[in-house]
């Protein structure tokens, strides 16, 4: 152990890093030597611009978990820092919990240009759980744009984070019942409130009326 | 009998230096509580962990021929956000100051970090081994490992500040099982995919 | 400026680095020593909430006062002091709490240990004849022979002189003998 650590602390000097070093991550010395020292190296680069370092590390504690390949491991920790600096960019001043919540949702296919406008309909709460359930969404089969303007609309009502988790469980349970994803959300999203969606769930260009065929919005029913 | 006697102590000692469980986010939990140090406080500890008041969630055995899982949520009422991230500590003064100017580097209001419960649950019947392994212990496999209980079903219960943590289940130390009935991790390039559970705050 | 973190950096190091301004570096302090002194705070207490509890406490206490921590390489049996008053505190101040938690702990080391009924009946056998002792007997068992620390050490942590805690430890022994004989001997 005390061999590894310092022959990682000469890679970190070799590496050049111009960011504020912090040393080697004891939890690091999972992996070979080589890949702690790049993995530290990147951890430091995204410290150094605001990006948490605690989910890069997870990832790569999960690549080493995994027993993953030196190249697979740097892979997947580069994409995942490239999520969380999307995310960070798009929701600062943004807690931990939101960076980590908006890098899955930028993994799963949301825009960051979605994450911004999350931020504006709640500058000051805490949107873990709404950036969460967009990520969920998408991961699940709902079309991108249909989360996203469900989402918007759901996080600038007044919903709390309990509804907005159950309105997630309720999509899946749908969906496990043969609903397909995105007519499941639009189905939920009428019942919680949520207008301007035609009948196959795509959000309308604003100003545009809705189809006859439509049912009419639900007001929400809060427990 | 000075021999029957020392083996005995030696036994009661042996079984005494097992190493003891403490939950994952207590390191988080004490630096939570120390950036706190210069905002008003309530009761410090109403937010370490209580066994009572618990709310079930069952969110049914959906789930793919192979291992049939259900994750429950246990909740205990909580209140605000997590605290924001600390800047990276670069401007240190050179010389050496109480700890408590060194909190004030950190957030000026940041909230009390809220704990909360959460029970995971596997049903694996031909399982020798079930462990947990996530972004709350370092997806280390040998941490947590899961307890059988009644049946076919294996559960273990802990503690979680709010957040979003990905996750999985491990069975007999070798196959990787995601958990049918939670959110998928978006893909990770690890193959498998994992689960994800989110842990918020119920005020907002 | 280099960066702490690793196995190399001694405590000494860590303290002096978190008294010139960087709080964030007593994590690193929390990591090293929680499990070993939740292990004591566990058998001290009885229960996995007031343990947890004291040792936060401890840990907070320890930061809050790091100042007039006078020797930092000893920064180990410091804290373990500040955890020893947090239990006798907290001994003193609770009442007894469900065991339920200790349960779990019975069933997972026996699980370890694969012998499943007969090591997990014996652990709480153990855990029950410790929680009769009287506290500072049951204090100075757990130092010595659990946290193995020399008499000096203890002294030099409780203040108290080393025959008098001779006198504890022995005391503890026999007590724990006489209430563990039948279960050691069926």
């Amino acid at each position: 152990m005390m061999r590894r650590s310092l022959l990682v602390a000469g890679a970190m000097v070799l590496l050049g890093s111009t960011a504020r070093a912090q040393g080697p991550d004891g939890r690091l010395a999972r992996l070979d030597a080589a890949t702690a020292a790049v993995v530290q190296a990147i951890v430091d680069s995204a410290r150094a611009v605001g990006i948490p370092s605690e989910p890069i590390i997870d990832r790569a504690l999960h690549a080493a978990a995994r027993q993953m390949s030196a190249s697979r491991t740097l892979a997947a920790v580069r994409a995942r820092v490239v999520q969380l600096g999307a995310a960070h960019a798009a929701l600062a001043p943004a807690t931990e919990s939101e960076v980590i919540a908006g890098a899955d949702a930028i993994g799963s296919g949301a825009s960051a240009r979605t994450l911004s406008e999350l931020r504006r309909a709640r500058p000051s709460t805490e949107l873990t759980v709404p950036i969460g359930v967009l990520a969920d969404l998408i991961g699940r089969g709902v079309a991108r744009d249909t989360a996203a303007a469900v989402m918007l609309q759901l996080a600038s009502m007044d919903i709390r984070d309990k509804e907005l988790t159950e309105f997630r469980r309720m999509v899946d349970r749908d969906i496990a019942l043969g609903a397909l994803p995105t007519a499941a959300v639009a189905i939920r999203a009428e019942a919680a409130g949520v207008q301007n969606l035609n009948a196959t769930g795509d959000p309308l260009q604003s100003g545009t009326t809705r189809g006859a065929t439509a049912p009419r919005p639900i007001p929400p029913q809060r427990p | 009998m000075p021999d029957h006697d020392d083996l005995m102590i030696a036994r009661i000692t042996r079984e005494l230096k097992q190493p003891v469980l403490i939950d994952p986010s207590f390191d988080t939990r004490v630096m939570a509580q120390l950036r706190d140090d210069r905002a008003p406080r309530m009761s410090p500890w109403q937010w370490l962990v209580r066994p009572r008041s618990i709310q079930l969630s069952p969110l049914g055995g959906l789930g793919v021929a192979g291992a049939l899982a259900a994750t429950i949520l246990l909740a205990v009422s909580l209140r605000d956000a997590r605290p924001a991230v600390a800047p990276p500590m670069g401007e240190m003064p050179a010389s050496a100051t109480a700890p408590a100017s060194a909190g004030q580097v950190a957030l000026a209001q940041a909230p009390t970090a809220i704990v909360q419960t959460v029970q995971f649950v596997l049903r694996a019947p031909r399982a020798t081994t079930v462990t947990l392994v996530g972004d709350f212990n370092d997806w280390d496999t040998a941490s947590t490992p899961l307890q059988r209980a009644a049946g076919d079903m294996w559960t273990v219960t802990i503690p979680l500040t709010a957040g979003r943590y990905t996750y999985t289940f491990v069975v007999d130390g070798k196959r990787w099982v995601a958990d049918p009935s939670a959110p998928r991790a978006p893909a990770d390039d690890f193959g498998q995919a994992s689960s994800v559970v989110t842990v918020g705050g119920s005020a907002s | 400026m280099e960066g702490l973190r690793g196995m190399e950096v001694s405590d000494a190091v860590v303290v002096q680095r978190v008294l010139a301004g960087d709080g964030d570096a007593y994590a690193l302090l929390v990591g090293r020593y929680r499990d070993r002194y939740a292990r004591f705070a566990m058998h001290m207490l009885g229960n996995r909430d007031d343990a947890e509890e004291a040792l936060q406490d401890a840990f907070v206490r320890g930061y809050r006062s790091l100042a007039r921590c006078e020797e930092p390489e000893k920064f180990g049996p410091w804290l373990m002091q500040i955890l020893i008053n947090r239990c006798r505190t907290a001994g003193g101040r609770r009442l007894r709490r469900d065991r339920t938690f200790v349960h779990d702990e019975a069933a997972i080391a026996s699980a370890a240990t694969g012998h499943p009924g007969d090591q997990r009946a014996w652990r709480e056998e153990i855990l029950r004849a410790l929680e009769q002792l009287d506290p500072l007997q049951r204090e100075a068992f757990l130092l010595k022979h659990v946290e193995d620390l020399s008499y000096e050490e203890m002294a030099e942590l409780t203040g108290v002189g080393v025959s008098a805690l001779k006198m504890r430890v022995k005391r503890a022994c026999d007590r724990l003998r006489e209430l563990l004989q039948e279960v050691f001997s069926a």
